[in-house]
C-alpha cells in the first residue's frame, strides 16, 4: 500500500520560504455543522492578517480555486487546503475549505453489506498526522461543530461550548479551562445511549477532560472524532473545542468561537499590527455568503 | 463564508462529508483504491515539457478549442481509458447493475496544434466528479511538466456572484484565475471571491500553483439563452490576446471560419424530441 502524505508547499509569494512551525500552536477547523470552525478561522486569518505560509495538498482533498478570499491577500490564488502562520503569535493557521472524497457514496449504501467501499478519511487523518509530527507543533486546537439538536438537557442549559483533551494534555490546562475561563469539559456519552443523561466519570484513566472512543459523541463534526482518536493514540498534544449549533446563519457562532479561542490564547492582544483588540473583521468572502442582491428584473 | 465548496448553499449533495463521524467506517487496507503518490519522478513521458498546454474544461470549452484552434485531425496521444478506482469498480460492478451508464474513465486526448509543435491542446467535454479530479490531473501532468497552461472552463451565469445585479442585457461574463507565477499582467477581471471554480480546473489551478506551472484560467459564465457556438465565441479574443502574448505561435482559426467548424462539430439536437408527444 503505499502511503501518501500531506504535501506542504511554500508559497511562491512568501518571504521567508524557509518558514519554520516548530513551536508553534497548530489550530485547524474540520468541516462540520454550520461551517463553523472553517468561519471562525477565517475570523483568526482576517483580522490577524496572518501571512500565508503555503499550501496543503493531498489526493483526497477535493480541488477549489478562486482569489481574494481575504483583505490581505487581494490577487492572491486561494487554493483548497492553505497554511498561514505567525512567528509573532507562535500560531499556525491550516484553513480547509473542502471535504476529503468519498470514493463512491451512491454505490457505497448500495453494496456495504457485501464489501467494504469507504471513503478516504482515515488516510487523510494518517498522512496529515504525519505533517504534523514532522512539523513539531507544540499542540494542536481543533475547532469543530455539532449538531444542536443532538444535546442532552445538561448541555441545553449554559454556553454551547465544549472542549476535549488529549491524554497527553497536561492537567494544569484543564483547571484552566474549567476554572480560569470557566469552560465545560464535553460530556461523555455513547451514541447508543444518545438520549440519556451523561454519566457520572467525566474521567478516562484519571485524567480529566479526556475522553475514549465509546464516550465520545459529538455528531456532525466531520472528521473531529477520527482526528482525535487517532492523533490522540499517537501523542499529540490537542484540544478539541466543539460548539453546538444549527445549520443556517452561522456567523454568530463563528463569532462566538472565535472569541472564545482568543479569551483562551489572548491572540487579538498579542498581535502588534492589530489596532482594535476588541474587534473582528470578516473576510470579504464573507460578503455574499448568501448570495447577491436581487436582479432588477425580478421587479 | 461562500469561498468553499461546502458552503455553497446550493451543494447540498456535499452535507454526506458531515457525518463521516457517525459512520464508523472501518476501511479494509486490501479493498482501498490504490492512489498513486507523488506524481513528481514518476512521469511516463515528456510529451507535454516545454510545449504550452489548452486545457478546454467541459463541453463548451472542449467545442471552442476543436474549433478555434488548428488541431491535428487525430489525437496524438491517447491515454488508456483507465477506470479512476479500478478496485473500487470492479467491486461494485459484481454488486450493482450498473444504470447510471457506463462506468466513469479518465481517458486523456492530446493534439498537437497545426504549426511548429509547441501547443498542446486537452479536450475534456464531459465532466467527472469531483472525487476524480485529482487523478485525472495527474494522469494529464504525468506526461511532462508544460511551459504555460492555459485552461477554458464555462459555467452557468446563474452561479456567478456579483456585488451588483448584472444588467438584464449581460448574456455572458468572462473572469480570470492565474498562478501566482504565471509571467504576464492580468488580461481580464478577475474572478472575485467568493466565486470559485472546483473539479478538473481547479485540480489543474492547484497542481500547477504547487509545482510552480504559470497557470491561467479563462472562465467564461454564461447564460443558458446562447448556443453552445455562441458561449465558446466568448473565449476568442482571450486566446488570440494570449497567443500573441507568449512567444510561441499559434495558428487560430478566424471567427467566421471557427463558428463554421464549431457548429459542425457541435454535438447535434436530438431529433427523437418531435415524436415524443404524438
Amino acid at each position: 500500500m503505499l502511503r501518501v502524505t500531506v504535501m506542504f508547499t511554500p508559497s511562491h509569494t512568501a518571504e521567508d520560504q524557509s518558514v519554520s512551525f516548530a513551536g508553534s500552536r497548530l489550530i485547524l477547523p474540520c468541516i462540520s455543522v454550520g461551517n463553523v470552525g472553517q468561519l471562525a478561522v477565517d475570523l483568526l486569518i482576517n483580522t490577524l492578517r496572518l501571512p500565508r505560509a503555503g499550501h496543503l495538498h493531498h489526493p483526497s482533498l477535493l480541488p477549489l480555486a478562486g482569489s481574494g478570499a481575504y483583505s490581505h491577500t487581494s490577487g492572491l490564488l486561494h487554493t483548497a487546503a492553505e497554511v498561514y502562520h505567525s512567528s509573532e503569535l507562535k500560531i499556525t493557521v491550516v484553513q480547509m475549505r473542502t471535504p476529503v472524497a468519498k470514493v463512491n457514496v451512491f454505490f457505497i449504501r448500495c453494496v456495504s453489506a457485501c464489501c467494504r467501499l469507504q471513503g478516504r478519511s482515515r488516510e487523510f487523518c494518517d498522512a496529515f498526522l504525519q505533517w504534523v509530527q514532522s512539523s513539531s507543533f507544540s499542540d494542536t486546537v481543533l475547532l469543530t461543530s455539532s449538531h444542536a439538536h443532538e444535546r442532552i438537557d445538561s448541555q441545553i442549559q449554559g454556553t454551547p461550548l465544549r472542549y476535549v483533551l488529549s491524554p497527553s494534555v497536561s492537567s494544569s490546562l484543564h483547571s484552566h479551562l474549567s476554572e480560569d475561563l470557566d469552560w465545560s469539559s464535553l460530556e461523555p456519552r455513547s451514541s447508543s445511549s444518545s438520549n440519556t443523561a451523561p454519566t457520572t466519570s467525566q474521567e478516562t484513566d484519571g485524567t480529566p477532560g479526556v475522553l475514549d472512543k465509546s464516550q465520545l459523541f459529538f455528531p456532525g463534526s466531520g472528521l473531529a472524532k477520527k482526528l482525535y482518536l487517532k492523533w490522540s493514540s499517537e501523542g499529540v498534544p490537542m484540544v478539541v473545542l466543539v460548539l453546538f449549533s444549527y445549520q443556517g446563519d452561522n456567523v454568530k457562532e463563528a463569532l462566538q468561537l472565535a472569541t472564545s479561542l482568543d479569551s483562551w490564547l489572548h491572540l487579538r492582544d498579542s498581535s502588534s499590527i492589530l489596532k482594535d483588540k476588541k474587534a473582528w473583521h470578516p473576510p470579504p468572502s464573507w460578503d455574499l455568503m448568501y448570495g447577491g442582491p436581487s436582479p432588477h428584473s425580478l421587479f | 463564508m461562500d469561498f468553499g465548496i461546502s458552503l455553497d448553499p446550493l451543494a447540498v449533495s456535499q452535507r454526506h462529508t458531515l457525518y463521516d463521524s457517525d459512520s464508523e467506517d472501518e476501511e479494509d487496507e486490501s479493498q482501498r483504491p490504490r492512489e498513486p503518490a507523488d506524481s513528481g519522478g514518476r512521469r511516463s513521458s515528456d510529451f507535454l515539457t516545454g510545449r504550452t498546454l489548452l486545457v478546454g474544461v467541459g463541453s463548451t470549452a472542449s467545442l471552442f478549442v476543436r474549433s478555434f484552434v488548428c488541431l491535428g485531425d487525430a489525437p496524438s496521444l491517447s491515454l488508456p481509458a483507465e477506470p479512476v478506482s479500478t478496485v473500487a469498480r470492479r467491486k461494485v460492478s459484481q454488486f450493482v447493475d450498473d444504470r447510471r451508464g457506463p462506468p466513469e474513465v479518465a481517458a486523456v486526448e492530446f493534439y498537437v496544434a497545426e504549426g511548429n509543435g509547441e501547443w498542446v491542446a486537452s479536450v475534456q467535454p464531459a465532466l467527472q466528479r469531483a472525487e476524480y479530479s485529482n487523478r485525472w490531473t495527474e494522469k494529464v501532468f504525468e506526461q511532462g511538466k508544460p511551459s504555460h497552461v492555459v485552461v477554458y472552463v464555462c459555467l452557468s451565469l446563474h452561479d456567478y456572484f456579483n456585488p451588483s445585479p448584472l444588467d438584464e442585457d449581460t448574456l455572458h461574463v468572462v473572469r480570470e484565475l492565474r498562478s501566482s507565477v504565471w509571467p504576464h499582467p492580468l488580461e481580464g477581471v478577475a474572478l472575485e471571491p467568493p466565486n470559485s471554480v472546483k473539479g478538473e480546473t481547479a485540480a489543474v489551478l492547484t497542481y500547477c500553483e504547487l509545482q510552480g506551472i504559470p497557470c491561467r484560467v479563462q472562465i467564461l459564465y454564461a447564460s443558458s439563452s446562447l448556443t453552445e457556438a455562441e458561449k465558446a465565441m466568448c473565449f476568442l479574443p482571450s486566446l488570440e490576446h494570449l497567443a500573441k502574448s507568449l512567444p510561441k505561435s499559434l495558428s487560430i482559426r478566424d471567427e467566421e471560419e471557427g463558428e463554421l467548424v464549431c457548429k459542425k462539430i457541435q454535438p447535434k439536437k436530438r431529433t427523437d424530441l418531435a415524436t415524443l408527444y404524438t
